[in-house]
């Protein structure tokens, strides 16, 4: 007899199995059904987008450059693309290929686009985006109405800079910047909402390479209670040398986010008077190993004149336990010809390691960017 | 009843009872990872990488690659790497004590020269030889190490104590990644959710049969050969849905070793890549994690579904039993160093889910299902089950896991799409089914006989001969 006379397996009835194996067979056949109509579809689709794109690559080569005269005021439009506009698809279609176009044009060729926009009615179809639901449909349309110039939503676009969802704000700040350069950045003044790293590095790519007199409301920036704020803030006083915030800047340096201490530090390289080095080095001891090692590379950065007011305060560092704030330390003394140098060779413990080692390779370094520059 | 029945009983259930839990984490995960997919893929349609890529704010990356008698493929290897698009970057390339020419041949084609260099050991490596650096402004960003043999692991370290930048991003060198792969990992790290990025991990491809040409993929194909293409599947199977939906979760514990970014100061707290196992991509995953966990500091491990690196898969059954059997090591190896986290609730979801997730149901899968198996078909054959009972069981576990291949074979097609045409589509499907018979057996055996090695102290990386890319040159 056998020691167990039914396997507890068994309990799971044949029929049952069977059933369900069928069950998933079905689903697996389905999928796959699926999969190839779907892979029809999209061929489909792409054909149909291959026979668009001459006619709209034409339509988009006419709107660059169309000049307007008294009996032509309008852009002309072939019968096919009228018809085809009907179709949302279409019109979704020929946006996205005015938007690709217009990111390459500058100037009359740029408007000449957004003329067409207009003249097509597009912003029809963004708009109806804009009050969708789903984030990603809204963060999408405000992109289409900055790269349109349709600076008639600002209203509603710039109510969206400190809207909760990460997206639609990020897109909403970046099309404020787009309409109005330095001006659009008055959003700051109440942004409550964090911008990060990335948003920054978006937003300083669309302001204009040079200030002129756009730029205004930096110092109170600078003391927002945002601490993303700050370090913007901190980024594009560095990126167009506001020497005259050096005092706002390095009030920066006992902010409570260390981010924004070693953001600060950063800017003070480019902006720094004769006070920055004391600045820097008188909070140096109350700070931690990341604001230490940042204070020794901007000031390695400042010039030899900001290191040799700080030769003893170097030399003293170079005993530090920690190794890489001695090869900064040294670093910053090789940048000084003469004194700093000098101080490095006489140093009691050149001769031994690690000191040996990193002594010459900041000198191996700087006599390597001597040349170059 | 009897004890035999007792033995008996609990093996059956335990059996049917592991079974199912698995079959509802496939289902959860297949699931869950739709959401992650999606949300990255909507969040990214319009981001405008090339920003960062010129931008003097980008944060610092350093790409770390090993290189141990890589001379014949070297040279092609450091030109793919140099010309990915970052600004802010600096390429380490590390002879790890190679028998060949790799060090002659890179001094020589890059214009090298030995330069003065401290090297800090914040984490504790064997000797290095030398570093080099180019007499050539134009190949400015490369670095390269040379330094005494001691394995994958040791050469990371010296990377990590050579590298200049906050970030370090650690490839195997024969890899092929993507211009614009730097600029897509870069990104988790300068967003601002209220967490620290400490890792992002990059899908890997597999790169047989497509075309490559100076040291860039020109043309995606679908491997020829049988065994990297159900690799493929398998690779489409982990990234799109099991690394995303855990990356979802929190939860991920694996970036894998062929590409991998991490902040470089949790990198050095932890103490760097561990060389006492041949997993130490997991093992420093998991040792970052821990890290935070234990010092309470809210983080994240994120994961990109983009495909960014391509490598090279085993065409052989010889060498992908070798690569099996030394993941099911480093697994073994990893999760008994961290042992102190199974269903320890002060690690949360990564002692309560993650750790006892690759315990049971990566780790042990292969063994319960083989013992299963094996148990069901003596009870089969003594007639203690029917043959039908059996066979339908068979049938529908058979089916599911087809039903998860073709799941992963259709998130590919809605996502990526890398195989254009319908008819590879079609071949991946037919790979699919029968990857039961001809390659799940062999992943199976291959990990059990890692399991047998471990225990008789073989630890060994086990060599990885590789055929080589189609590679295009230039006219």
């Amino acid at each position: 007899m056998p020691f167990l006379e039914v396997h507890p397996i068994q309990y799971l009835k044949t029929g049952y199995l069977v059933v369900a194996m069928f069950v998933l067979l079905g689903v697996l056949f389905s999928v796959v059904l699926f999969m190839l109509l779907y892979l029809l579809a999209r061929k489909k689709r792409e054909k149909q987008k291959e026979r668009w794109h001459q006619p709209v690559d034409l339509l988009i080569r006419r709107a660059i450059f169309f000049e307007e005269s008294p009996d032509r005021m309008q852009i002309p439009i072939t019968p096919g693309v009228s018809r085809w506009l009907k179709r949302s698809y279409f019109r979704q279609f020929l946006l996205d290929e005015m938007i690709t176009a217009k990111k390459s044009f500058s100037g009359n060729a740029a408007e000449n686009l957004v003329r067409l926009y207009n003249q097509l009615r597009l912003e029809r179809l963004s708009l109806t985006k804009l009050s969708s639901l789903k984030w990603h449909i809204r963060a999408r349309c405000i992109q289409e109405l900055a790269a349109m110039d349709q600076k008639d939503q600002v209203g509603k676009i710039y109510r969206l800079t400190n809207h909760p969802n990460e997206f639609i704000r990020m897109e909403a700040q970046s099309a404020i910047v787009h309409f109005y350069g330095f001006e659009g950045l008055r959003f700051l003044d109440v942004v409550s909402q964090p911008i990060s790293e990335w948003q920054q590095i978006q937003l300083l790519a669309q302001l204009p390479k040079t200030l002129g007199a756009g730029l205004k409301g930096m110092e109170s920036w600078l003391k927002s209670s945002n601490s993303s704020v700050i370090s913007f803030a901190l980024k594009l006083a560095r990126i167009h040398r506001r020497f005259e915030l050096h005092d706002a800047v390095a009030g920066c340096l006992d902010h409570h986010n260390p981010a924004v201490r070693i953001q600060a530090l950063k800017c003070l390289q480019d902006i720094c008077n004769e006070t920055t080095a004391t600045l820097i080095i008188g909070r140096y001891e109350k700070n931690d190993r990341l604001y230490r090692i940042a204070a020794l590379e901007t000031l390695q950065c400042m010039g030899p004149e900001s290191a040799e007011q700080q030769i003893g305060f170097l030399q003293k560092e170079l005993l530090n336990e920690d190794d890489t704030i001695k090869l900064a330390t040294a670093r910053v003394l090789a940048t000084v010809s003469g004194r700093g140098t000098q101080s490095l060779d006489d140093f009691e413990k050149a001769g031994e390691y690690p000191w040996n080692e990193i002594i010459r390779q900041a000198k191996g370094e700087q006599t390597k960017s001597g040349k170059a520059a | 009843m009897s004890w035999q029945q007792i033995i008996f009983g609990f093996f059956s259930y335990g059996i049917l009872l592991y079974s199912l839990v698995l079959l509802a984490f496939y289902l959860f995960i297949a699931l869950f990872a739709i959401g992650e997919i999606r949300h990255y893929l909507w969040a990214n349609r319009f981001t405008d990488y090339r920003v960062l890529a010129v931008s003097s704010n980008a944060p610092g990356m350093s790409i770390l690659a090993p290189a141990y008698n890589e001379a014949a493929t070297v040279v092609e290897n450091v030109r793919s790497l140099l010309s990915i698009h970052y600004n802010n970057l600096e390429v380490i390339i590390i002879n790890d004590g190679s028998k060949d020419e790799s060090l002659q041949k890179l001094i020589a084609e890059y214009d090298l020269h030995k330069v003065d260099f401290f090297v800090q050991e914040r984490v504790a490596t064997k000797k290095v030889r030398g570093v080099y650096k180019s007499a050539n402004p134009v190949f400015h960003k490369l670095i390269v190490v040379d330094k005494e043999n001691g394995g994958k692991a040791d050469a990371l370290n010296v990377g990590i104590n050579i590298a200049g930048k906050p970030y370090i991003v650690c490839i195997d060198v024969d890899c092929i990644l993507e211009q614009d792969a730097l600029l897509k990992m870069a990104k988790p790290f300068l967003e601002e959710k209220g967490y620290r990025v400490i890792a992002s991990g990059g899908v890997v491809r597999i790169a047989n049969s497509c075309l490559i040409r100076n040291g860039r993929l020109e043309k995606v194909n679908l491997p020829d050969r049988f065994l990297p293409r159900v690799q493929t599947l398998e690779y489409i199977r982990a990234f799109l849905l099991g690394r995303m939906a855990w990356s979802r979760m929190n939860g991920l514990l694996l970036i894998s070793g062929a590409f991998g970014a991490f902040e470089k100061e949790i990198v050095i707290a932890c103490g760097g890549y561990n060389h006492k196992t041949v997993g130490e991509d997991m093992e420093l995953v998991v040792r970052m994690r821990r890290y935070m966990e234990e010092r309470k500091e809210p983080y994240k491990v994120t994961y990109i579904p983009d495909p960014l690196c391509w490598t090279e898969a085993p065409v052989s059954y010889k060498i992908l039993g070798r690569q099996r059997n030394r993941w099911t090591r480093g697994t073994i190896e990893t999760l008994r160093f961290h042992k102190i986290m199974f269903l320890n609730p002060r690690y949360r979801l990564l002692g309560m889910l993650s750790y006892p997730y690759w315990l049971f149901f990566e780790l042990l899968a292969p063994i319960v299902e083989f013992a299963g198996i094996a148990g069901l078909l003596l009870s089969a054959l003594f007639g203690f089950l029917n043959w039908s009972v059996f066979f339908a069981l068979l049938g529908f576990i058979v089916s599911f896991g087809f039903l998860y291949s073709i799941f992963a074979i259709l998130m590919e097609v809605l996502t990526y799409n890398q195989y254009k045409q319908s008819k590879d589509i079609l071949r991946l499907v037919l790979t699919a089914i029968l990857e039961p018979v001809l390659f799940h057996p062999f992943v199976v055996w291959s990990a059990i006989r890692g399991n047998i090695d471990l225990l008789r102290k073989k630890n060994s990386w086990g060599e990885m001969t590789r055929q080589g890319f189609v590679v295009k040159k230039n006219p």
